[in-house]
């Protein structure tokens, strides 16, 4: 599979106060055609920051260094004027909060079809474009017609403007979609319509997505490869269900056994602050595993399955039989 | 939407008649004779003596209880007769028919100027958050709101009508007799509107919708004017409402220091002569402005946010 996104050593740090606070530390990411990618962690993990960096949607305060290249070119050297050309177009995102993420003064139907319209589109393609938002509504499961078109979303519940979201990234058919935390804002039973809509656009349009979310489940069931996140860091990235059955780092496991369905056993302690981080591994004080090496040195990330990848420094020095006995038996 | 109009109407209405039943036993419990104050008003303190007293509270029916004046006059004002000014000698209604269009002028070319001035700044400021363009424009629009129109007026005089000589000093002749009354009056004006609407503006640029509209890749143009300005421009109406209000009022400083012939300076007259049918003219008329504009004003809002429509009007 060819590659669509790649990130090398995506640093951003943000200055508040004349301090530099570091957010993301060397993310290496990948993401193939057509496959979809879920970032999973706790809040404030730098989940978002890492969809707002390929979005140039980061504030002015962000500085930002590494690479991000789509289809080969480096988007991070774009200028704002070329970037535009890409962003809700070839590289679409679906924001998270429903309730404030839609402008509160616009008809649903022109916040979706302003994606697709220019300033200077002809009556003709007005038309065209009004006609693709009812399709694409209806193809979600929204009421088709000028009635719904013209709702303000005050006047919508939250799945709908879930799915106004969504329409308003898929309207473009991008190549790639940021889905950001969509199953956060909506009830329980929503939450299984929201995860099943990305299921059918994985299948039907055959974008690739980048699926941040802290709701381990639905990565489960939307995701080909899950990279796990903590404290701005990738510390675990791999196949799906390697990720889930077989997780390798002290923090995916915690986080696995935190899920209702695997015991809800809670993690010990608190992700530490951004601007009081530990020396060596950033999860060391939360650890059972932790030794001096965790505390003193930065781990490196490791590969322990093929394309099954682990931050941890437990990994460092086993020979192969020994990571894979490690692996199986923790 | 009908119904809430119709009931707004009806509160205007209470408005204007508790305003003005408030006015009238306020300027009757004022100290000093109705009918002394329109013998010096009219002839000079000379002319008053026992005999000019009683043919003036004859003639104006002042002997009356002034309860009974006070249904006599609301039962003339509901048929739309708002009386006759003892000072002028001649309706009420034909002195604020002449008065109240030169208020009008004035008043809207300050707002006019202030708007062309405010929205722009505003914007700019609220674009260019913490840099220099920001820093000039918050500092400039303190130091206009924090200096006093009349002194503002005066310096105005002193600059272009005393050393340059292109400007009027006073009076109401030709277009350039308005310029300087205008602009003073607008200044006060177009300082508040700009500091609103920067706060406001950069309220609503912090929104997620805003974020969002630049994911979907609009141009800028259309995030500023098509997003965030349309988000920003509810609470400057309330404010503009006010201010129109203020207009109507009659901006009484600014009216008097340039001799302009509103209904400021009217009203002050009035206060002066205790010329009663004239001063409940002028203050009906300034009501009846303030309620009507913030009915506008509240009408604007729930046909601009269609939150407030649906909440009942009420918010």
């Amino acid at each position: 599979m060819s590659v669509l996104l790649e990130i090398k050593d995506l640093n951003v740090s943000f200055t508040v106060d004349d301090k530099q606070v570091h957010i993301l530390n060397n993310v290496s990411l990948e993401i193939n055609k057509n496959e979809v990618l879920a970032v999973i962690g706790e809040t404030g993990c730098g989940k978002s920051v890492t969809g707002s960096a390929i979005l140039h949607l980061l504030p002015d305060n962000a500085i930002v260094t590494g690479d991000i290249l789509f289809k080969g070119k480096d988007i991070t050297k774009m200028n704002e004027q070329e970037f535009r050309q890409l962003r809700g177009q070839a590289i679409a995102s679906v924001p998270q909060s429903p309730s404030t993420s839609l402008n509160p003064l616009m008809h649903v139907g022109n916040q979706v079809a302003e994606c697709v319209l220019e300033n200077n589109s002809s009556e003709d393609d007005k038309k065209k474009t009004v006609a693709k938002v009812h399709e694409i509504f209806a193809s979600l499961g929204l009421p088709r017609g000028e009635d719904f078109y013209q709702n303000y979303p005050c006047e919508l519940s939250g799945g709908m403007c879930q799915r106004v979201l969504i329409a308003m990234g898929v309207i473009t058919h991008p190549e790639l979609l940021i889905v950001d935390e969509p199953t956060k804002a909506v009830d329980w039973a929503l939450r299984k319509d929201v995860v099943d809509v990305f299921c059918e656009l994985k299948n039907e349009m055959k974008c690739a997505m980048l699926f941040i979310t802290h709701d381990i489940a639905a990565a489960k069931y939307v995701a080909d490869r899950i990279a796990v996140m903590y404290c701005g860091e990738v510390v675990e990235i791999g196949p799906t269900d390697s990720v889930i059955n077989q997780p390798l780092h002290p923090y995916t496991k915690g986080l696995i056994a935190s899920m209702p369905s695997k015991g809800f056993k809670v993690m010990n302690g608190f992700m530490p602050s951004f601007q009081d981080l530990p020396k060596g591994c950033r999860f060391s004080d939360r650890c059972e595993c932790t030794s001096d090496i965790c505390i003193n040195n930065e781990p490196e990330i490791v590969e322990i399955a093929e394309g099954h990848f682990a931050k941890c420094s437990i990994y460092k020095n086993l020979n192969v039989s020994e990571l894979f006995k490690h692996a199986a038996t923790s | 939407m009908i119904k809430y109009i119709i009931k707004r109407i009806l509160i205007v209405f209470i408005v204007l008649w508790m305003v003005a039943t408030l006015t009238f036993f306020t300027v009757h419990v004022t100290p000093g004779d109705t009918a002394n104050a329109i013998i010096v008003s009219v002839y000079g303190e000379d002319a008053v003596s026992p005999e000019t007293l009683e043919n003036v509270r004859a003639k104006f029916d002042l002997k009356r209880p002034v309860f009974t004046q006070y249904t006599d006059w609301l039962g003339n004002v509901v048929t739309g007769e708002l009386g006759t000014s003892y000072k002028y000698n001649k309706p009420v209604i034909d002195i604020l028919k002449i008065r109240l269009p030169n208020t009008l002028i004035l008043g809207f070319s300050a707002f006019l100027i202030s708007l062309i001035i405010s929205i722009p700044f505003g914007i700019l400021s609220a674009l260019n958050h913490n840099r220099p363009i920001d820093h000039f424009s918050r500092f400039s629009t303190l130091l206009l709101s924090s200096f006093p129109s009349f002194w503002i007026a005066l310096l105005l005089i002193i600059i272009f009508s005393i050393q340059l000589k292109v400007l009027p000093v006073s009076g109401m002749a030709g277009f350039t007799s308005i310029i300087l009354p205008a602009v003073t009056l607008s200044i006060g004006m177009t300082a508040v509107t700009t500091r609103m609407l920067r706060s406001s503006m950069l309220d609503v640029l912090g929104q997620d919708y805003i974020t969002v509209a630049r994911a979907k890749g609009l141009e800028d143009n259309q995030v500023i004017f098509g997003h965030a300005l349309r988000n920003a421009i509810p609470p400057i109406i309330t404010v503009i409402g006010l201010q129109i209000g203020h207009i109507i009022g009659g901006a009484v400083i600014i009216e008097n220091i340039f001799a302009w012939p509103g209904i400021g300076g009217l009203l002050i007259d009035s206060i002066n002569t205790k010329d009663l049918p004239m001063i409940e003219g002028c203050v009906l008329i300034i009501a009846f402005g303030y309620a009507i504009v913030n009915l506008i004003v509240d009408i604007t809002y729930s046909c601009i946010d269609p939150r407030i429509k649906y909440s009942g009007g009420d918010n």
